[in-house]
């Protein structure tokens, strides 16, 4: 009796440490690596939308009147944001069979999504819907157009996340406009 | 009786010719087009950005090439020549060579190695179609290889990804650069 107490904490130490051995060398997945690239590009610009002080949120660059500049009528900071979140839903949705609503359309965003909090929760909530778009990724259905459109799943997927770094590039020179150094390079 | 036998046999091929011709001016439904490669996905990926990015390096004027939009940044043409030699790095790093030109440690390359625009526009190029045949070359069996990367082992399909999604953010910030020079980047100008 005192040998098998001896022994089961060890026993449990030992198959603790092999479960975390096998997860720490399983292969990714296919999934697995478009949730990666997906899980990256949320925390950049989760991260840079939430620098952005709210009363700054609808900050465009034609605001400052730069001489010779030709900022008319570009995306505000909070237009960008919306216009990502918007373009994930659109990119990703075909992909989990989610209804697209209906005022998503246009590109920017439903209106009735004005205030910071709202802008983010809308972010991230995009993002969310990625995580899940990621997950019926397979080797066997990446390539298969989905919807009306011809592109292929994994063309969307991934596709998104590109777009989303597009924005955030924008995203970092406005928060530079406004004197703050983009949450991702304060560590540089 | 000849006559009917001709008629029995003229019959049928009238309505051969009738259908072929009624089909030929219905609308059909495509057959659907076959399933194109990974490789042929990354690739127009690959392109595309990378397209985009030699469109603004023949397109912005030489002379604001030094430009940059807030001070801590980097100018327009060292936006370029990083996400060019970001682009070698990981070039590099799949294809096991060290194909390209020499631009020194890193992925920030000094300006003093590619002082005019042409040099600057060629390296983009150079770096968009180096990396272009890396991955025909490789086709779809390359994109599941496993390579070194940091610490950790990649697929070389997640580094391509990589490399794109990075220069889309470059190519993102060049857009605010454009504007502020009262120009509209060639991408947009198409819309």
């Amino acid at each position: 009796m005192k040998r098998i107490r001896i022994w089961l904490p060890a026993v449990f130490i030992l198959i603790v440490a092999l479960t975390a051995v096998g997860q720490s060398t399983s292969a990714p997945t296919l999934a697995s690596t478009v949730d990666h690239e997906i899980s990256t590009i949320e925390k950049e610009i989760v991260d840079a939308a939430e620098a952005m002080p709210e009363d700054r949120f609808n900050f465009s660059p034609e605001c400052l009147n730069l001489p010779g500049n030709s900022y008319k009528g570009v995306r505000t900071f909070a237009q960008q944001v919306k216009h990502v979140a918007a373009s994930n839903y659109a990119l990703w949705s075909p992909l989990t069979g989610d209804n697209f609503p209906d005022d998503f359309m246009g590109g920017n965003g439903p209106e009735r999504v004005r205030t910071k909090a709202d802008i983010i929760k809308f972010l991230k909530d995009s993002f969310a819907l990625g995580h899940k778009a990621a997950a019926t990724l397979t080797t066997e259905n990446m390539l298969q157009p989905v919807g009306s459109s011809k592109s292929p799943r994994l063309h969307r997927a991934t596709f998104a996340v590109a777009h989303a770094f597009d924005h955030y590039g924008q995203m970092v020179e406005y928060l530079r406009m406004n004197g703050i150094v983009p949450p991702a390079s304060r560590a540089n | 009786m000849k006559r009917s036998s001709l008629a029995l046999l003229a019959l049928p091929l009238l309505a051969v010719v009738v259908a072929t011709l009624l089909s030929q001016t219905q609308p059909q439904n495509p057959a659907p087009l076959p399933a194109r490669s990974r490789a042929d996905e990354t690739l127009d990926r690959w392109n595309a950005i990378g397209n985009k990015l030699i469109a603004m390096a023949q397109d912005f004027p030489e002379d604001k090439y030094d430009y940059k939009l807030q001070k801590d940044e980097r100018t327009f043409a060292l936006n370029l020549l990083h996400a060019a030699a970001f682009e070698y790095v990981v070039i590099r790093a799949v294809s096991g060579s060290n194909v390209g030109p020499d631009f020194g440690p890193g992925d920030n390359p000094s300006r003093d190695l590619f002082k005019t625009r042409a040099d600057v526009v060629k390296f983009v190029q150079q770096a968009v179609a180096d990396g272009a045949d890396v991955i025909k070359q490789h086709g779809d069996a390359g994109l599941d290889r496993t390579i070194p990367w940091g610490k950790t082992m990649h697929h070389s399909s997640d580094l391509w990804v990589f490399a794109i999604e990075h220069s889309a953010e470059h190519y993102g910030q060049l857009v605010v650069y454009y504007r502020a020079n009262n120009m509209v980047p060639p991408d947009s100008r198409r819309q």
